[in-house]
């Protein structure tokens, strides 16, 4: 427990270094990239966003639905509709997912996935 | 739990079903309680409607594990849960929602996302051990 709490003081003051993401800011591509397979989730501007899963750099699937920034809990994040996962160990059934978007002290956005394994779709190039 | 994660013993992977105290701990964490207000809130219309076949479920909500829930967390599930992912899947033709809350005891989460993280395959201590906890409940009105 005390450890916990000792790792737990020290993220926090590293985190505060990090920042959240406006609305304008999200347009943009976002992968997330693990061993032979890429997930890449393009945010337009108009409300729409493209989700694509790549195998070995071939396209396996790809859709096309909304997005919009909103307050859920106290947070605001994006809710993107019909989302589906392709990478191993989430759901692939399409549904609502509410993400808080972050941006690192290097200017990369991000949109965590996995909280345990610290994983996200980022705009990394 | 947490002698078997810590000591690399025990199951890789557990599943804790309907009327676990494991499950029973859960159901009302906060992170389920805000998946399931997600739920509610997006799909209110199709609810108004009765256009059931139109739900859609909530996935891969993300419940994080803070300074606050360390210090008003009671439930000993909760704490050695810390972070977690809830699913919301309508299942029964929209009659019932499938609750499933996925979690990875990993060292990297023990260390808030600044550690490693290995497959107890490679070292048993302090691996990858992974657990589910999922419910069915009718669907609100």
């Amino acid at each position: 427990m005390s450890c916990r709490l000792f790792l737990l003081l020290l993220l926090g003051a590293v985190a505060g270094c990090s920042r959240g993401v406006d609305k304008t800011e999200l347009p943009d591509v976002y992968r997330f990239i693990s061993g032979n397979v890429k997930q890449e989730v393009t945010i337009n501007a108009d409300g729409n966003y493209l989700n694509a899963f790549y195998r070995n750099g071939m396209l396996v699937w790809s859709d096309q639905w909304r997005w919009e920034y909103e307050e859920h809990a106290g947070e605001f994040g994006v809710t993107f509709t019909n989302f589906r996962f392709g990478i191993a160990g989430h759901s692939d059934a399409p549904g609502y997912w509410f993400v808080v978007p972050e941006k690192t002290l290097a200017g990369v956005k991000k949109f965590c996935f996995d909280s345990d394994l610290n994983r996200c779709f980022d705009t990394r190039q | 739990m947490t002698y078997d994660w810590a000591t690399g013993q025990g199951a890789d992977n557990r599943v804790f079903g309907p009327g676990s105290i494991q499950v029973t701990d859960m159901m009302d964490a906060p992170g389920v309680n805000g998946a399931r207000d997600l739920f509610y809130k997006k799909n209110a219309a199709a609810l108004a409607s009765g256009n059931y076949d139109s739900l859609q479920s909530v996935t891969n909500y993300s419940a994080k594990f803070g300074l606050t829930e360390l210090f008003t967390t009671s439930s000993p599930t909760q704490q050695f849960v810390g972070s977690y992912r809830v699913d919301v899947l309508t299942v029964n033709g929209g009659a019932d929602l499938q609750f499933v809350v996925t979690n990875n005891s990993s060292f990297q989460s023990f260390g808030y996302g600044v550690a490693p993280a290995w497959e107890r395959s490679s070292f048993g201590p302090a691996g990858n051990m992974r657990q589910t906890y999922t419910w069915t409940e009718p669907r609100k009105p």
